[in-house]
C-alpha cells in the first residue's frame, strides 16, 4: 500500500498536475464542451497526489503548519466540489408591493443537488430607490425586501438578502411595471403586472406587447418623463407616478391614468398604478462559510510555516550544500 | 512625472552603487505618487481603482514603497535595484500617456473587502517584483556560483512570500466578488489569469524542489512568474470584457 502511495506522492507529479491544470484552464475557455472536466480531472489528480504525499512523504514530519496548509488545500477542493454539486444560480424579477413568484426564476447554472427555487416562496418586494449622479452615474441601490425569517430588511449593491440558504442580490436591471386588473365579462377580477424594459438603460423604449387572457393583442407604452442628466436624482416609483399609460389596440390609441379602465374583448382592464420592478441575481452556494474559513486557516498556516524560518533556512543550507557538492538541490521541501 | 524621474535617478544611482541614496529616491517617488493619489482622491471623491491610469499610479506607489523598504531592510535585494527602477520608469511613462479621466466607481466598490483584496494585491506584486529583480539582475550580470546560489535562494524566499500574499488576494477577492457580483468565482479572464499566476508560482516552487534545475533556469522561472503577474495586473483587465466595471 505504501509503495503504491509513494508512486502518487512525488513532487514531479505535482508539477505535472499544475501544468495539466494550466492547460485545462485554457481548454475551459476555448472548448466549453470539455468544461468542467478539463479543470476537474487535473484537480482530482493533484488531490490524489496530495493525499498520497500527506500520508507517506517524510518532508511533512516536523512541519505541522506546512502539513496543515496542504490539508486545507485538500479540504478546499472537497468543499468547492460539494458546493458546485449543490449550487444554483439564476435570475428573477420582483415587483414592488407583490410577492416573489418562484415560477419565474430563470436558471443560469444548475447542479445535481440544487434545491428547488420554490423555497423562495414567501419573499415580497417593498420600495425600491436608486440614487444617480450626473451622466447616469448609478450610486446607491436600496431595495426593501420581506422574508418570513427576518421580516423587512434593506438590500442592495453588496448587501444580499439571505433566506433558506439563498443569497438574493440586486442587479443594475430594474424598471417600471404597470399594475393592471383584468376584469373578465364573467368571473373574478385578477391582479397582474406588465413589465416594461429596463430603466433608465432603455428609457426611450418603454413599450411592451401583451395578449389578454382571451388572446387580444395590446401594446402598452409608459410615458416616463426624461431623466435629468446634469444633476443628482433618485429613481423610484414616483419618477413615473404621473406617467400616462398609452394602450394601442388595432391601431387605435387610448391613454390611461391610474384608476382608469377600458373595455377590451372579453372584459376590461383597469390601470391600478405604476410600480418599480427590480432584477435579482440569486445564488445558492451552501459551502461558502466553510470554504472561507478553510482558506483563511490555510493562509494562516502558510504564514506560520514561512515565519517559523525552518522552511527557508533548511532549504538554503541544503541547496548550498548541494551546490558545493555539484548535486541537485532538492533535499528539502 | 517627477516620481518617474525619481525612479530613473534611483536606477542610475543603483548602477553606480550609491545604495543609501537609491532607497531615498524609491521612497521619495512613492511619496510623490501618494500625494498625486491623495489629491486626485479629494478632487474626484473616489479611490484609484478603475482606469488604467489609476491602476498604474497606485501600482507604482505600492511597488516603489515596498521595494524601498525592502532595499533598506534587506541588503541582498539591492542587486535588483536597476531592474526595479527600469520597471517603475516604464510604468511611469505608461501612466503619463494614459487617459486620466474619471470613470465612475460602481456602487459595489464600497465593500471593505475590496481594500483587503487591494492590499494583498500590492503586497503580492511588490514581493514578486523583489524576487524577480534579484533573479533578473543575476541573469543580466552573473555572479560567482556561491553568491548566485545565495541570492537565488533569497529570490525564492521572496517568491514564497508572494505566494502567500497572492493566496490572500484570491481569497479576499472571492469574498468581495461574492457580494459585489453574486458569485465568488466565475473563471472570468481576470480570475483565470490570476489563478494561472498562482499555479505558476506553486509549480515553480515544487519544480525547484523536485527537478534538477540550473540556477539560470530557476532565475528564468522567477522572472517568468513576474511577467505573468504583470500581464494579469496591467493587461488582462483592459483587453477583456472588463468585468470590474459597473452598469447603469
Amino acid at each position: 500500500m505504501t509503495r503504491v502511495l509513494r508512486q502518487f506522492a512525488g513532487l514531479r507529479l505535482s508539477v505535472m498536475g499544475f501544468l495539466l491544470l494550466a492547460v485545462g484552464l485554457v481548454v475551459h475557455h476555448q472548448a466549453s464542451w470539455l468544461a468542467p472536466w478539463s479543470v476537474v480531472l487535473p484537480i482530482a489528480l493533484l488531490a490524489l497526489n496530495l493525499v498520497s504525499a500527506l500520508l507517506v512523504d517524510p518532508r511533512f514530519r516536523g512541519k505541522p503548519a506546512l502539513f496543515g496548509f496542504h490539508v486545507c488545500l485538500l479540504l478546499l477542493a472537497g468543499i468547492a466540489a460539494w458546493g458546485q454539486l449543490s449550487s444554483l444560480h439564476g435570475r428573477i424579477i420582483a415587483i414592488e408591493g407583490l410577492g416573489l413568484d418562484p415560477t419565474t426564476f430563470e436558471v443560469e447554472a444548475d447542479s445535481p443537488w440544487a434545491p428547488s427555487p420554490q423555497l423562495l416562496e414567501g419573499i415580497a418586494q417593498g420600495k425600491v430607490r436608486i440614487d444617480y449622479g450626473a451622466d447616469l452615474d448609478r450610486r446607491t441601490t436600496r431595495s426593501e425586501m420581506y422574508s418570513p425569517e427576518d421580516g423587512w430588511s434593506v438590500v442592495g449593491d453588496d448587501v444580499a438578502l439571505q433566506y433558506r440558504g439563498f443569497r438574493v442580490y440586486t442587479t443594475s436591471n430594474k424598471g417600471f411595471a404597470a399594475i393592471l386588473s383584468w376584469v373578465p365579462s364573467s368571473g373574478e377580477a385578477q391582479l397582474g403586472s406588465i413589465v416594461f424594459p429596463s430603466f433608465p438603460a432603455r428609457q426611450i423604449m418603454q413599450r411592451v406587447d401583451w395578449h389578454t387572457p382571451v388572446g387580444q393583442h395590446l401594446q402598452f407604452e409608459l410615458g416616463v418623463p426624461p431623466v435629468p442628466f446634469e444633476r443628482d436624482w433618485t429613481l423610484d416609483r414616483t419618477t413615473a407616478a404621473d406617467a400616462p399609460l398609452r394602450v394601442t389596440i388595432g391601431g387605435l390609441h387610448r391613454e390611461l391614468r391610474a384608476g382608469d379602465s377600458m373595455a377590451v374583448a372579453g372584459g376590461s382592464i383597469r390601470y391600478e398604478r405604476v410600480s418599480m420592478w427590480m432584477g435579482y441575481r440569486i445564488t445558492y452556494a451552501p459551502g461558502l462559510p466553510l470554504l472561507f474559513s478553510t482558506a483563511l486557516l490555510g493562509i494562516l498556516l502558510m504564514a506560520v510555516d514561512l515565519l517559523s524560518g525552518r522552511h527557508s533556512g533548511k532549504r538554503t543550507r541544503s541547496n548550498a550544500v548541494a551546490a558545493a557538492a555539484g548535486k541537485r538541490g532538492d533535499l528539502c521541501r | 512625472m517627477s516620481s518617474t524621474a525619481a525612479y530613473a535617478c534611483a536606477g542610475v544611482l543603483a548602477v553606480r552603487r550609491y545604495q543609501q541614496l537609491v532607497a531615498v529616491f524609491f521612497l521619495g517617488g512613492a511619496g510623490l505618487c501618494a500625494l498625486l493619489i491623495g489629491q486626485r482622491w479629494v478632487e474626484l471623491d473616489q479611490g484609484p481603482f478603475i482606469s488604467m491610469y489609476e491602476v498604474l499610479v497606485s501600482g507604482i506607489f505600492g511597488l516603489s514603497l515596498l521595494y524601498g523598504l525592502a532595499h533598506i531592510s534587506q541588503p541582498a535585494v539591492r542587486v535588483g535595484a536597476p531592474v526595479v527602477a527600469l520597471v517603475l520608469v516604464v510604468m511611469g511613462l505608461w501612466a503619463l500617456y494614459s487617459d486620466p479621466s474619471r470613470i465612475p466607481l460602481p456602487a459595489s466598490y464600497g465593500n471593505p473587502w475590496l481594500w483587503v483584496h487591494l492590499v494583498f494585491g500590492k503586497l503580492f506584486l511588490g514581493t514578486c517584483l523583489v524576487a524577480s529583480s534579484i533573479a533578473a539582475s543575476l541573469m543580466l550580470k552573473p555572479r560567482d556560483q556561491s553568491r548566485s546560489q545565495v541570492l537565488t535562494d533569497r529570490a525564492w524566499q521572496w517568491l514564497t512570500y508572494a505566494l502567500l500574499f497572492h493566496s490572500g488576494m484570491l481569497v479576499s477577492g472571492a469574498v468581495w466578488a461574492q457580494d459585489a457580483w453574486g458569485r465568488y468565482w466565475s473563471w472570468d479572464p481576470l480570475e483565470t489569469w490570476a489563478f494561472a499566476t498562482w499555479l505558476a508560482m506553486a509549480a515553480a516552487l515544487h519544480a525547484r524542489l523536485s527537478l534538477s534545475l540550473s540556477l539560470r533556469m530557476q532565475q528564468t522561472m522567477i522572472v517568468g512568474v513576474f511577467i505573468l503577474a504583470f500581464v494579469t495586473f496591467f493587461g488582462v483587465p483592459f483587453v477583456t470584457l472588463a468585468p470590474h466595471k459597473g452598469a447603469i
